[in-house]
């Protein structure tokens, strides 16, 4: 302890931080300014107090100069008032360009991904395709009233700095790391333990995309098991190691080009409806609810849906669709309604 | 201790000793006055 204390008084001796050369400099300044003020003054002028005195040394010092204090003497005016005046502007000057360039650098380090994430219940996305790709999924997101009042945290380490575009959003607010977010330390500065979802993006030219995938997504599962993490994949046989790398959705969009493709020779306008039942901006969405109530027959799920604007399409149970099921399927508890209808629906 | 900090030392020492003069200078002048008045 003792070690300790004589270590901290030989540091602050030394090298004091910049803080505390402020506020020492400032308290011995107004000492000066009042102690002398109340010397060179009293004798002519003997009303004088030391409250006065400290009073009349701050208003100087601060430059508000108010006037219902001044000296008359020489040394009160030269020795004092002078040197008080020279160190107001300097010490003021010097405290306004420390908490202007303290802004600043905490702007330039939130901006090129230094900075410490602090937030909860915010969304990872995991690496940067492009501006084009990122601005689009923010939109998507920002249109459904359930990301209300969530940020955005993007982790990669190939983006130098958070592009001008995405400065200054609000709801959502996109945040940036700069890292590997496979790596535990920038995951930890992404906050990833109290993160809620996570959005793990293939970048298009990087061959081993689906692997990196991989490995991010066991990284965050790593460090937080209840995360939601959604893995996008080029090759569809990455799908089942990303289900052993307890992936909870997963997206391959090569698949779906091809699916979208044929289906659109087949039946003109089909990729159209598709593309409009899975975007937020236009028209009427897919939603998958939890039903929440109690086994029921799908009829009466159906009707219920129907009341409420929406269209029930099917169940979706332990994690397997049953799309257009008869009407005397069972709804159970833990099922999941699939409806279109023009927004999101509660049960 | 680099020459920024000895500056910075010595303006406060230089400070606080003026300081402890003109303070002392104001309490000594006051207390023979207190005394005349006392007695």
């Amino acid at each position: 302890m003792h070690w300790l204390l004589r270590r901290m008084k030989h540091r602050v001796l030394r090298s004091p931080p910049v803080m505390l050369r402020v506020f020492v400099l400032s308290i011995v300044v107004l000492a000066y300014g009042a102690t002398g003020f109340l010397f060179f003054e009293k004798p002519s002028n003997p009303e004088l107090e030391w409250n006065e005195a400290i009073w009349y040394a701050f208003v100087t010092v601060t430059t508000v100069g108010y006037g219902d204090f001044s000296p008359a003497t020489i040394g009160g005016r030269y020795l004092i008032a002078i040197p008080l005046m020279f160190f107001g502007i300097g010490l003021l000057g010097y405290i306004l360009s420390l908490a202007a360039s303290a802004l600043i650098e905490a702007r330039s380090k939130e901006i090129k991904g230094m900075a410490k994430i602090n937030l909860i219940d915010h969304l990872l996305i995991c690496n940067y395709p492009n501006l084009n790709t990122i601005q689009r999924i923010i939109k998507e997101l920002a249109a459904d009233g359930s990301f209300r009042d969530r940020d955005i945290v993007i982790v990669d380490d190939e983006l130098e700095e958070l592009p001008a575009p995405l400065h200054g959003l609000k709801d959502p607010e996109v945040h940036f790391v700069r890292g590997n977010p496979s790596c535990q330390e920038t995951l930890d500065q992404a906050n990833v333990m109290y993160a809620r979802d996570a959005l793990i993006l293939s970048k298009s030219e990087d061959a081993m995309s689906d692997a990196r995938n991989v490995v991010i997504t066991l990284a965050i599962e790593d460090c937080n098991s209840t995360i939601r993490t959604v893995t996008q994949c080029v090759d569809p046989s990455t799908k089942e190691v990303l289900k052993r790398a307890h992936c909870d959705g997963i997206v391959c969009t090569t698949q779906f080009d091809v699916l979208f493709l044929s289906q659109e020779i087949l039946d003109p306008g089909a990729s159209s409806v598709v593309a409009e039942l899975t975007s937020n901006l236009k028209g009427q969405q897919i939603y998958v609810t939890e039903w929440k109530s109690q086994n029921t027959s799908f009829v009466n799920v159906a009707n219920g849906c129907l009341n409420r604007g929406h269209l029930a399409i099917g169940v979706r149970r332990l994690g397997e669709n049953q799309l257009n099921p008869p009407n005397d399927f069972m709804v159970r508890k833990t099922d999941e309604i699939i409806t279109i209808g023009p927004k999101r629906l509660y049960f | 201790m680099d020459i920024g900090t000895k500056v910075f030392w010595g303006i406060v020492v230089v400070l606080l000793a003026a300081s402890i003069a003109f303070g002392t200078g104001v309490e000594l002048r006051r207390q023979p006055n207190t005394t005349q008045q006392a007695g």
